[in-house]
């Protein structure tokens, strides 16, 4: 009798736990950590290092954010937020990044590619980015797409130095993907 | 209590807390890292590197020292037909290097052949100065603006641009310089 109890009760617990992981968020966020050299495991800052600086600010995530100079014609640096190679990410995600208006972050659409499935599958779509817009509130949405993670490749957003003007602030710091 | 009880309380407990601790780590709040390290869950970078080989417009050059206990971290790479317009005529690779105190090493590789035109070839940084490492004349520049300061050596080969960046202690980035 006592075992049949504990066998329903786990049972139960069991039956929960299945329930509760398909209700679970699948929300991710990621910040640069500021060019600490212990970077966030899941953020990388490309191209070439002498084109990126670091800026303090309390307002930043982590006390800090990132940035690089736009580019014309052709990008350079490259900052990228993963999603875990984990099939519970393929999602479709809200991708936010904060950029408060006061940081002086372009205001001529930067490009923001959404790399659904790794980088052997090529750039999926291209989103243009009015940093200097996403004042307020700092979460506002950049762009909307699913991912999907395969066996070559987790999902990313990777945004690039690319505007049509030249000489003005890019700017990296949290990303967040809101499960959609 | 009888025994058989005790028991049954106990296993009860145990599955109530180790879902207490996984609703905790699946709740809605972002998630932002800590400045620690971490290994991400990425697609393993071996065959990343490998499918950058195969799609890059450049033989990718390796060092034949690291720094003692790099790990190779994470591979992303540009080439034409990825879908960046902007990449058409030319490639990139970063490569990422997990240190055993945290930091990582940061090598970025391209064919591009504009450099000297933008004013962004490895001997054109004022910032830097030249250096001999091994058979050759590296740019070292000291980046102050982050904290520890990092380190960029830098060096064309070729048609092969190669920079490597490292926050705080250098020398082993040095040692690795050398032997390309």
């Amino acid at each position: 009798m006592m075992r049949r109890s504990w066998v329903g009760a786990l049972g139960a617990l069991g039956l929960l736990v299945a329930g509760q992981q398909g209700a679970f968020a699948h929300d991710w966020s990621r910040d640069d950590t500021c060019g600490t050299g212990t970077y966030d495991a899941y953020f990388y800052p490309g191209g070439d290092p002498l084109d990126w600086y670091v800026s303090s600010v309390a307002a930043a995530t982590g006390g800090c954010y990132m940035y690089t100079y736009a580019e014309y014609g052709g990008s350079s640096e490259a900052a990228i937020w993963y999603l875990p190679h984990d099939s519970i990410y393929n999602h479709t995600f809200a991708g936010k990044p904060k950029i408060p208006s006061n940081w002086g972050c372009t205001g001529d659409p930067v490009r923001y590619e959404r790399w659904a499935g790794g980088t052997s599958n090529g750039v999926t779509s291209n989103h243009w980015v009015d940093q200097d817009a996403l004042s307020a509130p700092t979460w506002t949405t950049a762009l909307t797409g699913s991912f999907a993670a395969s066996s070559s490749g987790s999902g990313y957003v990777k945004m690039v130095d690319l505007t049509n003007v030249t000489s003005q602030r890019v700017c990296a710091d949290q990303f967040t993907y809101d499960d959609q | 209590m009888p025994v058989s009880r005790k028991v049954a309380v106990t296993v009860v407990a145990v599955a109530v807390a180790t879902l207490s601790l996984m609703l905790a780590s699946n709740s809605s709040a972002p998630l932002v890292a800590q400045q620690s390290y971490e290994r991400p869950n990425l697609p393993p970078p071996g065959p990343e590197l490998d499918r950058a080989r195969e799609t890059v417009t450049f033989e990718i050059p390796m060092p034949r020292t690291l720094p003692q206990g790099a790990e190779l971290l994470n591979v992303v790479y540009t080439a034409p037909g990825l879908g960046q317009p902007d990449h058409s005529s030319y490639s990139t690779v970063d490569i990422w290097y997990a240190l055993p105190d945290g930091r990582r090493l940061h090598v970025w590789l391209t064919d591009r052949q504009d450099l000297e035109e933008r004013g962004r070839a490895p001997h054109q940084e004022a910032r830097s100065r030249p250096v001999e490492l091994g058979n050759g004349t590296w740019y070292e520049t000291v980046l102050t603006d982050r904290e520890p300061d990092a380190t960029v050596l830098a060096r064309t080969v070729g048609r092969v641009t190669v920079t490597l960046d490292v926050q705080g202690e250098a020398k082993g980035l040095r040692a690795m310089a050398a032997s390309y």
